[in-house]
């Protein structure tokens, strides 16, 4: 294309997209198809456990484990995934745990992390699902599920979860909530797909604790078999060893 | 036409980036002022001090005493660099990037393109990596590589400074005869005869400069006159690239050989994109401790470049295996290694919508549930025994500023 034409059409074209919305003039391989409404996971083997290829976008997702099983390694494997693919990720920090070192040890740019603190439980899920239906954001992980639904009144948890699924459903953000006291999990009907996580043994090097071994079981999933499991080895970040 | 797009004091205005407190004073990259190492960059109002490069900190510290010294990041400013380069594929392959410490400059070919429309690109290109990466370069354009350089030199930061080919006679004589890397022994003759500028150079007859100087001086008699046949060089593509690693004990855990892969892809990642190429097919060698010979071929359907493609080909292709034993070590092939053909340009960028809007997002919910609730995680000492001091919180607000 001459440089003249294609500058003008350039132009035109975020003129346009300024003037009324940007998902209004797309590359036809940007329309989302199918197969693309998945988040993978970064581990082939789960990806294919979860049989879709990965957590499906635009739902809730529930990790519940006990504390040390890896939660934490598998939710910023999914994040750091989401970055490389120049993906948007928000943070929420309800339970004030977040772990700068750990994090930038599992892959994850901090630089491009966002990360919320709410200091009320029904502001968390509102900003989740503002961030979700507005703010182009693929994963919002949430941290932590069982504190929210402790500190936040029944009705007003209920409501605020209904609100972040209908948003959810007419996006592509994925929602993931960790719950890392109660290896139940406490969305267990909301939740389309719900992960749990138990330590099977501590995985060692030099003598010194370096890793994890945990089974991971699919208690639910809407988009195919549940009960299904698998084991998986998380290390740490080389310095924690 | 030839674009030359210069970032002036690059690994400084890296920093000033990521860090924006640092533009308040003269910036020293090389380590504390304390330590015994030299300047290994420094930001513009070090360099108007008086720091120059490979000066040791100490004496640059006398220097400039209202300095701040920070260790640098080498890998970083290779990373950053990198993905400028990759944007500016975006617009044409032909791309030379040189380094001119403290600075770093591209060459960009845009051969079939006329001045307007080079100019034009170039704009385009300024704004672009502008508004992705936070850096603003300099561009100069002009019909060789030397005059281009100049241009871009002269050019203020963030403005294109086009030369036509009448113009740049004028704009090449005012420039003093240091910007041709002349040798000494020249230099002095020069020097001895009063001529100091381009265009005192360019005025003497071309048979005198060629009976007195030789071949060097006839060359850059050419230079000086704006003429430059210097085509803008690529960097040499490899035929294949080999990686290979030998364990200390074997591994059965496919999870560790999935690491040692993800260093490897790393590796091809980073050589791929030095030479501004893609790989259409690999081959994975695993050699196990009972001396078995295993070999999985791989074709991509799609030329690729990606750390993330490359890995997941190598992990397909070691799923097919089934050692018997532990693996004592493995070897990767990357072949058919292939110029990357020029893409269309990113009219669609999806990411830079994506933070556009999230911006727009976090700025409408900072005004409702405050600036304090928004926040990043940024090293402040990286180096610290203690992992809770590494990294501390910036704000939404001074995110924005």
């Amino acid at each position: 294309m001459d440089t003249d034409v294609f500058l003008r059409f350039n132009d035109i074209v975020r003129s346009l997209r300024d003037e009324y919305d940007t998902r209004i003039l797309r590359r036809l391989r940007d329309i989302t198809k199918p197969h693309e409404r998945k988040v993978t996971t970064s581990i082939p083997e789960l990806d294919r456990l979860l049989e879709i290829g990965g957590l499906p976008r635009g739902e809730v997702i529930e990790f519940s484990a006990a504390p040390t099983s890896g939660v934490m390694s598998l939710a910023w494997m999914l994040v750091a995934d989401a970055q490389r693919r120049h993906e948007a990720v928000a943070y929420i920090d309800y339970g004030l745990c977040f772990d700068a070192d750990f994090a930038a040890g599992c892959d994850v740019a901090l630089e491009k992390l966002t990360i919320v603190r709410p200091t009320v439980a029904s502001a968390a899920l509102s900003i989740a699902a503002t961030l979700a239906g507005y703010g182009n954001v693929s994963v919002v992980v949430i941290d932590s599920a069982e504190l929210l639904h402790q500190e936040c009144d029944p009705l007003t948890f209920e409501h605020s979860l209904r609100r972040l699924q209908a948003t959810l459903h007419k996006s592509r953000t994925t929602a993931l909530f960790l719950s890392t006291v109660s290896p139940a999990g406490v969305l267990p009907f909301a939740s389309a797909v719900h992960l749990r996580l138990d330590r099977q043994r501590w995985l060692r090097r030099r003598g010194d604790i370096a890793g994890v071994q945990s089974r991971v079981t699919v208690e639910r999933n809407k988009f195919g078999r549940s009960g299904g499991g698998l084991s998986l080895q998380f290390w740490f970040p080389e310095e924690r060893w | 036409m030839i674009a030359c797009v210069r970032f002036p004091f690059f690994p400084a205005s890296i920093e000033e980036r990521d860090d924006p407190t640092l533009k308040r004073q003269p910036l020293v990259l090389g380590g504390q002022a304390w330590q015994r190492a030299s300047v290994y960059s420094m930001s513009q109002g070090a360099a108007l001090d008086g720091v120059r490069l490979g000066l040791s900190l100490r004496r640059a510290q006398l220097l400039s005493p209202d300095a701040a010294f920070n260790p640098p990041f080498p890998k970083h400013y290779n990373d950053v660099s990198g993905q400028l380069l990759e944007r500016m594929q975006d617009w044409t392959e032909r791309i030379e990037p040189t380094s001119a410490q403290p600075a770093i400059l591209y060459y960009a070919d845009f051969e079939r393109d006329k001045l307007p429309q080079a100019t034009l690109l170039a704009r385009e290109i300024g704004r672009t990596i502008q508004h992705e990466s936070g850096l603003s370069p300099s561009i100069g354009l002009a019909e060789g590589k030397f005059s281009a350089m100049l241009a871009a030199k002269s050019a203020r930061v963030g403005h294109v400074l086009p030369l036509d080919h009448h113009g740049r006679l004028g704009f090449l004589q005012q420039h003093p005869l240091r910007t041709l890397t002349l040798p000494q022994k020249l230099t002095a003759r020069l020097n001895l005869f009063g001529i100091g500028t381009l265009g005192e150079y360019a005025a003497l007859p071309a048979a005198d400069i060629a009976q007195q100087f030789g071949s060097a001086g006839m060359t850059l008699y050419r230079l000086a006159h704006g003429d430059d046949p210097r085509p803008v060089v690529t960097p040499k593509r490899p035929e294949h690239l080999d990686w290979s690693h030998q364990f200390v004990e074997p591994v059965v855990n496919r999870q560790i050989l999935r690491r040692v892969m993800q260093q490897a892809a790393g590796k091809f990642a980073e050589q791929l994109r030095a030479s501004l190429s893609n790989a259409r097919g690999l081959q994975l060698t695993v050699e196990t401790e009972s001396h078995q010979t295993l070999v999985q071929q791989e074709s991509f359907s799609e030329p690729v470049r990606a750390a993330r493609h490359i890995l997941f080909f190598l992990t397909a292709a070691l799923d097919r295996m089934t050692p018997v034993d532990g693996v004592d070590s493995l070897t990767i092939k990357l072949n058919t290694i292939a110029p990357i053909q020029p893409r269309q340009l990113s009219l669609f960028d999806d990411h830079i919508l994506t933070a556009e809007k999230l911006d727009g997002t976090l700025e409408q919910l900072a005004e409702r549930y405050g600036r304090k609730t928004f926040v990043k995680a940024k090293p402040i000492r990286p180096n610290s025994r203690l992992f809770e001091r590494r990294y501390g919180w910036e704000e939404y607000g001074e995110l924005l500023a």
